[in-house]
């Protein structure tokens, strides 16, 4: 076919003269003016949806999966019960904080946003740059009761989710890291099934025990996320970029080649290298970590974030209905049927457990939407803060209490001392607890290219063995280029 | 090839009666060489074996009780603890219903679109005399450079600014985004086109006699004719449209607008505790393209054989 | 894809008049603005954008863009990430497209005789052929899943090491394409005339020799067809990475394909563009390559 090859040569002439124009291009400026705005003096129409005719429906996007999705819905569905004036749609956009993002970044051009989204902990930098977020501080000027009701909000995370004075989110969902294990593997081994261990040190005994023992091949299961290197580091007070962890003032470079991240990349090389890691691709929607710690896996130890206590909790029961054994609906069920005992202690740390930075969301009131959209957002997020609200979202949700009157409730109290999920609440709440309000964790505009860094030094160091040191410098350099780029697209 | 084919009165008589195979070519039962026959069959099996062993392994996980499964120390070739409660699962709470039908709706709707838009191109290009008849071959052609992936990001824009694509599109964006950028394919009008170069001119004469416009002539005539190579056209677009992935996962930005494939992914990720819900999907899902190729097998072959062997 | 003499042209008729000619204009443009409306504004006008913006950067919420230049096109398209994407398209489709070729060929040859009940297996060995690319991923985690997968301790398919990772991936493409690779080639098979079997049994020549020497490289055409349409498959690899490794481990399953789709949001669109033109350039030259193949076939003596 001679002719369509001419053809084709005529359209490619034609395609490399159409790029003579494109040379002579200039900055296609349009838009406003740099629309971030000054936050301080955002206005938060409080109250202006009861003046509207109808209800006013507001959108809720979140990544919640399993019992936390559960929970989210639930809590909805009583808000949207208890009044008519606003109606609550929860928009489930993917399995996981980053689908969500993408989402959300892909939508700000078009100004087409939820009145709600629940971001990751790593975007607070980036949605106060984004210009499309309500600040928390604004309605809390202005609706002094509600105000109130988050007097009692732990100091840390109050601290590590304002940015010059001005609280964005409007609530937050606190999770840290703990370590599951089995409590039968360990007793097999000969170690205290009541005693975790509570340095990466103590980890390492015992998974060598564990393996000794023949209980299992590679004791200890980690996702390859970066989030629990960043654990270690500020855990053990080290910052992860410069400027006071961008607190101080925009950051510039990263600070990884310190001695925290350093030494906990080199016990889990270390780990891999003797064969006790089970490392697990650290990719979206992961769940082979969790599969390790089946009987069919190998696996005896594995950290991962408090809120997967409930899905987990709800795995052990199997489908075993609450009605069958006379139970309530939605009552815990303390019937292991899977017969695998695990326990719930702190994360270990560097030299301490427990230690680390705040993670897990946060919920946004964006303002692109009318003043009725706003405030009602504004009131939903209201009866999420709650005391009732919050208990239930502790309980089934699996997130920390980050009220004092939600953890000191009565009925929570009860369930903590009680039932097994309550129990690993309790016990990591108490990793939250000890955080120091001045060091609440970074605040870094690409985020999430800072994780992707990270998360390819911890995969090059375990799964192409690369030297830790390396790995983390290459990481480093990175992190500083996607600063610099950062900056680069604010115009 | 074990068997002989030397042609004896013995094969010339079975030839003539003799019975068609699966590709349309008579097949005589061969006499003698049973050890050779034998040793075929055990491979044919054999490699039977290996290709269903995949499927094998999901309809297990499929029909096996979850628990049980993700307890099992080994991983093992037989179902465990049978129940067949996943393939109803599936529908309600993996929410496979309503995807399978729009799946169904937008290949039906895709395959429509893409047979018209070609019928007519290609009775353009068959019949038809016109200035720069080779330069607009020459695009058609060149669509074949550019498979949607390459375009995918610009793509996704423009239906961005239309609003069609965005988290909160609604039927019609996310009807028109999935199926308008496959409206017309170059396949299409290749095969089709030859097929309408295969008509005997003097049937195109008669039908001008007659006072056939073009349209008519199209329809009443070139059509029926052609009708092999059309269905085979029909087949190979259904297969494709309804196994697509790319585009709709980038076009589909609200889950209530999945289709068949995106559901499969997003069943995957779930739930840990229902570890055989996915599998039972992904079954159901390919019941409707395996049924077209039990019942429409030889069409569909020659669809998809077209371009392999010269003729 | 053949291209026959246009028999049914009207150029040489006599008595053609020019309102009639106009007439068939007017017709062939009617009846082709359809296919060609939706060419144009589906691949060939996004084609052009993709430069317009693979030349440009936009800022943080993607309201605004400025000038770069060819620089970013430059730096996409020679940085690392887009030569990773490369290199591992390239070594899949190293892994898929021969292994493809020989089972298309085993198969094919295996069933194309006349048995009793061949009929069955052929429909079985071309049955993968409805498989669609999110069903053999499904249909494989229960295979190569690291945990809870049969062959989970299978060290050249584990999923948590670069080369056996992307390996196990391709064991689902391949397994997902034995369908289409087992009916082109039985295809092509059929296609061989019987009697230059026939005559090369009369010669003498032992079945290998026959299979070797004959039907080989009177195959070489469809084999050659089938090469690139599988090589074509492996450039758009895709869902297959998501579904089975999400592009792990480290990126080590991550085509230039699915780089582009992490690319899609307003701080990397201009990276995007680029490596989709870097795409586009490579489908190309595998077109290029498919249609000089075709075009030597057609001056085949057959």
């Amino acid at each position: 076919m001679r002719t369509p090859v001419r053809t084709l040569t005529i359209l490619a002439t034609a395609t490399t003269l159409g790029l003579v124009p494109l040379a002579c291009g200039n900055d296609k400026g349009s838009g406003t003016a740099d629309d971030s705005g000054i936050a301080s003096a955002a206005k938060c129409p409080v109250g202006a949806f009861e003046k509207a005719s109808g209800a006013t429906i507001i959108k809720v996007w979140h990544s919640y999966v399993g019992k936390t999705k559960l929970a989210l819905d639930d809590l909805a569905a009583q808000y949207n019960a208890s009044q008519d004036k606003v109606v609550v749609e929860l928009e489930a956009q993917g399995n996981s904080y980053t689908e969500l993002r993408r989402k959300f970044e892909g939508a700000i051009p078009t100004k087409d946003l939820p009145a709600i989204t629940i971001a990751e902990d790593t975007e607070t930098q980036f949605m106060a740059d984004s210009g499309v977020v309500l600040p928390a501080t604004a309605c809390q000027k202005a609706d002094r009761d509600a105000a109130r009701q988050t007097d009692d909000i732990l100091p840390a995370v109050k601290a590590a989710y304002t940015l010059d004075d001005v609280q964005y989110p409007a609530s937050m969902n606190v999770s840290t890291v703990v370590l599951y294990y089995n409590k039968g593997d360990f007793a097999a081994a000969g170690l205290d099934p009541e005693q975790p261990p509570t340095t990466l040190a103590e980890v390492r005994t015992a998974a060598e025990k564990l393996k000794a023992a023949g209980v299992s091949d590679k004791p200890f299961v980690m996702k390859m996320d970066p989030w629990f290197v960043e654990q270690w580091t500020s855990g053990a007070g080290q910052t992860l970029v410069n400027k006071d962890n961008g607190r101080s003032g925009t950051a510039t470079e990263g600070t990884l080649e310190n001695p925290a991240t350093n030494g906990a990349m080199q016990w889990i090389a270390d780990m891999n290298t003797a064969g006790l890691l089970n490392a697990i691709p650290g990719t979206d929607g992961q769940i082979n970590h969790y599969l390790a710690m089946l009987p069919s896996g190998s696996s005896s130890m594995l950290i991962e974030t408090s809120a997967a206590i409930t899905t987990i909790n709800g795995v052990l029961q199997g489908s075993v209905d609450p009605a069958d054994l006379g139970l309530p609906e939605g009552a815990p069920i303390e019937i292991d049927v899977t017969g695998l005992d695990i326990g719930v202690g702190l994360n270990p740390g560097l030299t301490e457990p427990g230690k680390g930075q705040i993670g897990g969301g946060a919920w946004y009131i964006t303002n692109t939407g009318s003043d009725e959209v706003q405030s009602a957002a504004w009131d939903f997020v209201k009866f999420f803060n709650s005391t009732p609200s919050q208990v239930t979202w502790t309980q089934d949700g699996g997130y920390l209490p980050i009220l004092d009157s939600a953890k000191n409730d009565p009925t929570l109290q009860a369930d903590w001392q009680s039932s097994t999920r309550g129990k690993w609440l309790a016990t990591s709440y108490g990793g939250i607890t000890t955080l120091d309000p001045k060091f609440p964790g970074a605040l870094i505009g690409p985020y999430d290219r800072f994780r992707q860094l990270l998360r390819k030094g911890l995969e090059d160091v375990v799964f192409t063995g690369i030297p830790p040191k390396s790995a983390i410098a290459t990481a480093n350099d990175g992190v500083t280029t996607e600063l610099a780029d950062y900056e680069k697209n604010r115009f | 090839m074990a068997t002989e084919t030397i042609e004896t009165s013995d094969s010339i008589r079975d030839r003539s009666s003799g019975r068609r195979g699966a590709t349309g070519r008579r097949t005589t039962v061969p006499h003698g060489l049973r050890g050779a026959n034998l040793a075929w069959y055990v491979v044919l099996t054999l490699l039977s074996m290996v290709i269903v062993f995949p499927l094998w392994m999901t309809l297990v996980r499929a029909i096996s009780n979850p628990t049980k499964v993700l307890l099992a120390p080994e991983p093992s070739l037989l179902p465990v603890d049978i129940q067949w409660n996943a393939f109803t699962q599936a529908f309600t709470e993996g929410g496979l219903g309503r995807p399978l039908l729009f799946s169904l709706l937008l290949t039906v709707v895709i395959v429509s679109a893409q047979l018209f838009t070609s019928l007519i191109a290609a009775y353009a290009f068959a019949f038809l005399e016109f200035p720069f008849k080779r330069l607009m071959f020459g695009i058609v052609v060149a669509t074949l450079l550019l498979p949607v992936e390459v375009t995918l990001l610009t793509n996704i824009k423009t239906f961005q600014n239309l609003g069609w694509i965005s988290p909160n599109q609604d039927f019609g964006g996310a009807f028109g985004s999935l199926t308008l950028p496959f409206t017309a394919a170059a396949v299409g009008i290749f095969l089709i086109r030859q097929g309408f170069l295969g008509l005997p001119r003097d049937l195109r004469d008669a039908a001008e006699l007659d006072g056939y416009g073009h349209l008519k002539f199209l329809f009443k005539i070139a059509v029926p004719v052609t009708r092999p190579i059309i269905a085979s056209f029909v087949l190979i677009s259904f297969l494709g449209t309804y196994n697509q992935y790319v585009w709709p996962r980038q076009a589909v930005q609200n889950d209530q607008y999945n289709t068949i494939q995106l559901t499969l992914r997003a069943v995957a990720g779930q739930r840990l505790d229902q570890l055989n819900l996915p599998f039972a999907a992904a079954l159901i899902a390919s019941v409707p393209v395996l049924a077209l190729l039990l019942i429409f097998q030889r069409q569909l072959i020659s669809g998809l054989t077209a371009g392999a062997v010269k003729g | 894809m053949t291209d026959t003499v246009d028999r049914h042209s009207n150029v040489d008729r006599p008595g053609r008049s020019r309102s009639r000619r106009v007439g068939e204009a007017v017709a062939a443009v009617a009846l082709l603005v359809p296919a060609l409306a939706i060419f144009v504004a589906f691949f060939f006008w996004p084609l052009w954008r993709l430069v317009h913006y693979s030349l440009y950067q936009q800022n943080l919420q993607g309201t605004r863009e400025r000038w770069v230049g060819p620089s970013q096109i430059v730096e996409t398209l020679t940085g690392a990430d887009f030569r990773q994407g490369l290199w591992v398209n390239v070594l899949f489709l190293i892994m898929t497209v021969p292994i493809g070729v020989l089972l298309g060929l085993l198969l094919a040859t295996s069933a194309n005789r006349r048995l009793r009940g061949i009929k069955i297996f052929q429909t079985i060995f071309s049955s993968t052929v409805a498989s669609s690319v999110a069903v053999s991923a499904v249909v494989f985690f229960t295979l190569v899943n690291d945990q809870a997968g049969y062959f989970k301790d299978v060290s050249w398919l584990a999923l948590d090491k670069p080369l056996s990772a992307l390996f196990a991936v391709s064991l689902s493409s391949i397994w997902r394409n034995l369908g289409l690779t087992f009916v082109i080639v039985l295809a092509g098979l059929q296609a061989i005339p019987e009697e230059i079997q026939e005559a090369s049994v009369l010669d003498g020549y032992s079945p290998i020799r026959r299979f070797l020497r004959i039907t080989v490289p009177l195959l070489g055409p469809t084999l050659l067809f089938l090469a690139v349409v599988l090589t074509v498959d492996a450039f758009q690899a895709y869902a297959q990475m998501e579904l089975l490794t999400g592009g792990g481990p480290g990126g080590a399953t991550e085509t230039i394909l699915f780089k582009i789709t992490k690319l899609a949001g307003p701080r990397d669109f201009g990276q995007g563009a680029s490596m989709s033109l870097g795409l586009f350039v490579l489908t190309g030259l595998v077109a290029a390559a498919q249609f000089s193949v075709l075009n030597r076939r057609v001056h085949y003596g057959n």
